[in-house]
């Protein structure tokens, strides 16, 4: 196991460094002056106060010089400065990512049990009214962008009921408490879970199915065995390690997916701030949001990998230790 | 021999599944006993409903396609109006299933012994530790070579012919009455068979449960059944003692079935006629 875990995190490092390469590349070649938007407009300064502020952020050299000082700078622990504000990168990007992983970590949580209870009733009882129901709320879901439900959710629970607040962390002159910052969670978990449980729904519903068909599964019923032990050690294990491949392979997607609630919610994520950062052609700060988005994707992949290997017995013993 | 009350009656049993607009009639109307330590063959081609009536018996078949008439008692008691918790006392521990593919029917995340432990300790409530030795005990019976392993082996990890052995243990683990047999060597090689069958055939006599061997295979059946049933197409076409239907079959489907294995039957008649009357089975 330690083997495999070893060749995968070797695998880690090309991979980010492929990421922040095409994103350099990328962005270098697309439209907009990072200096001219500084002061809102090439018109509002001197041609030799431009040619001064762009050498002393070093924009005035080649494309390939700039990537490798910002690489031995970040692997240097140096993030450098926003572009923008001065501040300074890595403690902007923290407090963000903070705020993307709570946001991500519990719309993922909530999206695995959904997709588990769902799929399960679903799959145990195909054909019937709760798997009709079931699979047509798999369907809705997949056929609903997020921020159209998010637009929709905060129309519905904050302006029309104004039961919820629809944006930021926190609201500007009330007082912070768990309380308020759980009301400030539940319309963009509840976006993200709503609009991506869907083909996890399907999914598991499908895996369920195969495991209740299974010879093994047969061969248990006529053992005698109670419901209980048949849903924790068949049915659940087995359809466990499709759904977690799913997952490693649907971060993606989810990623994806929560950025854009972050901007419908005006949620401070990396989301947000790889938005406000694009616009402004912030490129130190844009970067920096990339890789730490890249590694989030690449760790989490890792650890569905780990997970399912770790799952799966033949891959356990190729890589065990008996 | 003493006549005794049936182990199974099995009495007029249909069984049709519904597929799409149409239903198959996989079981009309087949009624069986079998007494307590007697084992009785099932043989006939492919599709002729063998299955349905192994499963019937467990109450396996899917209800939502599947309709059952008829009765099933098992000990006196109609097996058809057992509830959830009636089945699961049944199950396993009186009535066992071997199947035919032995890898597939166990759980591919789970060791062979553990497998058993979750067996025994359900059906007997018993604690890890006596279910261990249980578990090895019924290796051994098997004849399972180095058993202590086997417990920790995956299905994948053992060959066809031990996995079969290891699932023979563990219905064999939980002492049931009647035993259910369902091809039980259709994926053998040839040698795994004939040892399965050895195994089969000398731990049947050892403990005397009852048992319904289901087969294509006529050798198999000639060397293990007291009794034979044939089926063709859902009915029961010819029933009766292993030696006198096979020397002297009644319906022209058996006729059939015996010309497909001509050699293989002489060869094994013999075998069974000295095994038979040694087993003091009532022969016509
Ligand atoms: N779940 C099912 N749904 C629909 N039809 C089925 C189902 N199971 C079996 N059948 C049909 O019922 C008939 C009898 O099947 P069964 O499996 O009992 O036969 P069998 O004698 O065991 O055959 P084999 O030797 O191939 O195992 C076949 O025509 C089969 O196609
Ligand atoms: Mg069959």
């Amino acid at each position: 196991m330690l083997r495999y875990l070893v060749l995968r995190l070797a695998g880690v490092i090309p991979q980010l460094l492929l990421i922040s390469l095409l994103a350099f590349v990328i962005m270098k070649s697309a439209p907009g002056d990072p200096v001219a938007s500084l002061v809102g407009g090439r018109e509002f300064m001197t041609q030799a106060d431009y040619e001064r502020v762009a050498r002393n952020l070093g924009l005035n050299e080649p494309v390939v010089v700039q990537y490798g000082r910002w690489l031995g700078n970040v692997l240097q622990g140096e993030w450098g400065h926003s572009i923008q504000d001065g501040r300074k990168v890595s403690t902007v990007i923290a407090g963000a990512l903070a705020n993307t992983a709570l946001l991500i970590g519990v719309a993922g949580v909530g999206i695995v049990l959904v997709s588990l209870i769902a799929g399960h009733l679903a799959g145990t009882r195909a054909q019937r009214p709760v798997d009709y129901i079931v699979s047509a709320a798999a369907l809705v879901s997949f056929a609903t962008p997020a921020f159209w439900l998010g637009l929709l959710l905060i129309l519905l629970f904050a302006v029309v009921f104004d039961w919820l607040p629809s944006s930021g962390l926190v609201t500007l002159g009330s007082p912070d408490t768990l309380v308020t910052r759980l009301q400030h969670l539940i319309l963009p978990v509840a976006t993200i879970i709503l609009a991506h449980a869907g083909p996890y729904v399907r999914l598991v519903r499908g895996s369920v199915r195969d495991v209740l068909a299974s010879d093994y599964y047969r061969a248990a019923v006529a053992r005698g065995l109670p419901r209980r032990i048949l849903m924790w050690r068949y049915e659940l294990p087995n359809a466990l390690t499709p759904f977690i491949t799913w997952c490693g392979v649907s971060l993606p997607l989810l990623v994806g997916g929560a950025f854009i609630v972050e901007w419908v919610f005006s949620w401070p994520g990396i989301g947000l701030l790889f938005l406000k950062a694009a616009i402004a052609k912030n490129y130190t700060m844009l970067m920096a949001a990339v890789l730490v988005t890249g590694a989030f994707v690449i760790i989490g992949n890792l650890i569905a990998d780990l997970l399912v290997a770790w799952l799966n017995p033949k891959l356990r013993r190729q890589y065990g230790h008996r | 021999m003493k006549k005794m009350n049936p182990l199974l009656n099995v009495k007029q049993l249909s069984v049709r599944y519904a597929t799409g607009a149409d239903e198959v009639r996989a079981v009309d109307e087949v009624s069986f006993s079998i007494r307590p330590g007697e084992v009785v063959g099932l043989v006939g081609e492919s599709g002729s409903g063998k299955s349905s009536v192994a499963q019937a018996i467990l109450g396996l078949l899917d209800q939502h396609n599947t309709t059952i008439a008829g009765r099933i008692e098992f000990d006196g008691e109609n097996l058809f109006s057992c509830d959830e918790s009636g089945w699961n006392a049944v199950r396993g521990r009186r009535i066992g299933m071997i199947f035919q593919s032995p890898e597939s029917s166990f759980n591919p995340v789970a060791t062979v012994g553990a497998q058993m432990v979750e067996a025994l300790r359900w059906h007997f409530k018993l604690a890890k530790v006596e279910a261990r030795q249980r578990a090895l005990a019924a290796l051994r019976e098997v004849g399972m070579p180095r058993p202590e392993e086997v417990m920790h082996n995956y299905a994948f990890e053992l060959s066809g012919g031990m996995c079969q052995r290891a699932a023979l243990a563990l219905v064999m683990a939980l002492q049931p009455a009647l035993v259910l047999a369902d091809e039980p060597t259709a994926s053998l090689d040839v040698l795994a068979q004939a040892e399965l069958v050895q195994w089969l055939a000398l731990i049947q006599k050892k403990r005397g449960f009852a048992m319904l061997v289901i087969s294509h295979d006529l050798n198999l059946v000639a060397r293990l059944a007291d009794q034979v049933l044939v089926m063709h197409g859902g009915r029961l076409l010819e029933k009766g003692a292993t030696r006198r239907v096979l020397a002297n079959p009644q319906h022209p489907y058996t006729e059939q079935l015996l010309r497909a294995v001509p050699r293989l039957i002489t060869a094994d008649m013999r075998t069974h006629n000295d095994h038979s009357v040694k087993n003091g089975v009532v022969l016509p």
